[in-house]
């Protein structure tokens, strides 16, 4: 499969933008292009959240499209719910992916039920707008990547950009979608870089995306952990070892023939996520693999995922508990029978 | 009468249950009223009583699936309140909401349907007793999680503000969502952003087994003061008082 991102790129004026200036871009575009579509959460309007990623949307669309709320995730969330099934496209800022603890009972039991619960008469357009990632210093209560709890809910959609080009065509998706989807932003990548067309184009959801094509090992990365994946398959390729790295975009729907494709053609899989590699969604993932491509496999599939751990504050800790390119790489040695 | 429009924040009324210290004060308006009205209001608190006790027969001779929560004696709230909406006017329900779903004008047949698990049920046999949404009479969903429906109910509240639309969004609960915290987060918002939301309490004193004096502190109704939100007490036996609380 062609990658996306250089295919679809053709044409269109394209600049060097940030994965936060992608985002804003995408949010400005579907509020200019659908008058039903609003954003509500804590501090977005005149401070443009603490990542600064909303920063001049008030000015263009006003209070009333971008609203200040309460410090109450559980009730934006649950309003949320209510304004999408009754004729809004509301967009829900959560700071910290953390904070979804809160808004549990509205994303699990209120946002993924009432379509299937009511036969399938009312729709949710919600999206939950929510982040990712440690590194940060902040800590066991900022620095998770939760994003397995909802991928485990029927009736979410979850979506996790790791470029800017994916993260603008993805978000319009998720705004034009008629479901639920809790998209997770990486917070340590919303100054990353990359080409993204001006004006308008969407991402579809379920259509893995190959990062860099290679032939020895398969690396399914997700969000942050594509940046670590790419740079270890920059170290492998030194030691002639052709890495893929495959990054599937949507937890659910999850592209299975890529990834499937993929480990038959290399015979090895490893999955890197930042969420805790305890049932983590690198184990659905590498369950996916295993039983697709079962009779093509050289090695069991690996996992790789954050420490089992509540994310320490010390620096010197903390980036002992994620993925890095080496330890990506020292495993991709031992399945190539490297070391 | 017109008093489905609500035209400032949310209210809240506490719906007493079964017997009332207050009376209505709105006795004398009732006399104007059409006898033709009362005894469709009538008629329909009659239709709920004997729905319920037709879904008693159908449960304890083990025919219907599931759980029943029966509205037997609580009709006259869904009745004097969903008699004063239009039909495009918002409810959320609750785990006790066949009253709620009937009143606000769904029909008898469906309702079995889907409390039988039918596909010509409201969800097609996907919801159930405690799930009974129907679009087109305005009925956002009944809802098995306490308290779930207020996020719901506040949000479509917003959503009639924001579109510049004049409907009024109910939300039923019953005195153990009281004990609920996204409660109190949404009638914040509601009153802050004055909302067209009314929120019913119905206080039937038990919150499942354990009766309410046990877990609810302070005066019901002074929680929803607190949020600058009008608040009314009214006998829940009396559907007149229901009725005309707006
Ligand atoms: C969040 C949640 N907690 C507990 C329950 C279990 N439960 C079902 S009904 C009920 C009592 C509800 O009391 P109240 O809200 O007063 O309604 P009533 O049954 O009296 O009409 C409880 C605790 C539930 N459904 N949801
Ligand atoms: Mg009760």
């Amino acid at each position: 499969m062609l990658s996306t991102t250089t295919s679809q790129n053709a044409g269109q004026g394209v600049r060097e933008i940030t994965l936060g200036q992608a985002i804003r871009e995408a949010l400005a575009e579907e509020m200019r292009r659908d008058p039903r579509v609003f954003m509500m959460g804590e501090d977005i309007a005149e401070a443009g959240t603490p990542f600064k990623v909303l920063s001049g949307l008030v000015e263009e669309f006003g209070t009333s499209r971008v609203i200040d709320t309460p410090i109450s995730e559980a009730g934006i969330t649950g309003m949320g719910v209510g304004v999408a099934m009754t004729g809004m496209r509301p967009i829900v800022d959560i700071m910290f992916g953390d904070f979804i603890g809160l808004a549990m009972d509205q994303i699990v039991n209120q946002a993924a039920k009432v379509h299937y619960m009511s036969g399938g008469k009312l729709k949710v357009p919600l999206v939950v707008r929510t982040t990712l990632g440690a590194t940060r210093r902040t800590a066991a209560q900022h620095s998770q990547s939760l994003h397995a709890w909802v991928s485990h809910i029927p009736g979410l959609i979850v979506v996790l950009p790791s470029t800017p080009y994916d993260a603008k065509g993805l978000l319009k998706t998720a705004i034009r979608d008629d479901n639920p989807v809790i998209f997770f932003e990486d917070k340590m990548m919303y100054q990353l870089k990359g080409p993204v067309p001006e004006g308008d184009y969407t991402i579809p959801f379920g259509v893995a995306d190959i990062k860099r094509p290679g032939n020895d090992i398969t690396i399914v990365a997700t969000s942050s952990m594509v940046q670590i994946a790419l740079a270890a398959a920059d170290g492998l390729e030194k030691l002639d070892i052709s890495a893929e790295v495959i990054d599937p975009r949507t937890m659910y729907p999850l592209d299975r023939d890529t990834l499937i494709d993929s480990a038959k053609k290399t015979s090895r899989v490893i999955v890197v996520d930042e969420g805790y590699e305890r049932y983590g969604v690198t184990a659905e993932i590498a369950a996916v693999v295993a039983d697709g491509a079962f009779y093509f496999l050289d090695a069991p599939v690996k996992r790789m995922g954050a420490m089992n751990v509540p994310v320490p504050f010390s620096p010197a800790l903390e980036d002992l508990t994620v993925p890095t390119a080496d330890s990506v790489m020292e495993v991709a040695k031992t399945l190539c029978g490297r070391v | 009468m017109s008093q489905s429009k609500a035209s400032g924040s949310g209210e809240f009324v506490e719906a007493r249950h079964p017997a009332s210290d207050q009376v209505s004060t709105a006795g004398a308006q009732l006399l104007e009223t059409e006898q033709v009205r009362w005894l469709s209001i009538y008629e329909q608190m009659l239709k709920i009583r004997i729905f319920e006790e037709h879904v008693n027969q159908l449960y304890t001779s083990a025919k219907m699936p599931g759980l029943a929560h029966l509205y037997i004696g609580e009709e006259a709230i869904a009745v004097g309140v969903c008699s004063a909406l239009r039909r495009d006017d918002y409810i959320t329900s609750t785990h006790r909401g066949h009253g709620h779903c009937l009143a606000k004008g769904a029909s008898v047949d469906r309702m079995f349907a889907e409390l039988l698990g039918k596909e010509a049920g409201y969800c097609r046999g996907k919801g159930g007793s405690m799930h009974i949404a129907d679009q087109e009479t305005g009925n956002l969903g009944a809802n098995a999680i306490v308290g779930g429906s207020a996020g719901i109910a506040t949000g479509a509240a917003m959503s009639s503000k924001m579109r510049g639309s004049d409907e009024v969004t109910v939300c039923f609960f019953g005195d153990g969502a009281l004990g609920q915290g996204v409660l109190y987060e949404v009638m914040n918002m509601a009153s802050l952003w004055k909302l067209p939301v009314i929120y019913v309490c119905e206080n039937n004193q038990y919150n499942e087994y354990t009766h309410n004096s046990e877990t609810t502190a302070g005066e019901m109704s002074a929680r929803a003061k607190a949020f600058g939100i009008p608040t009314e007490e009214v006998d829940g036996q009396d559907v007149r008082a229901g009725h005309l609380s707006r």
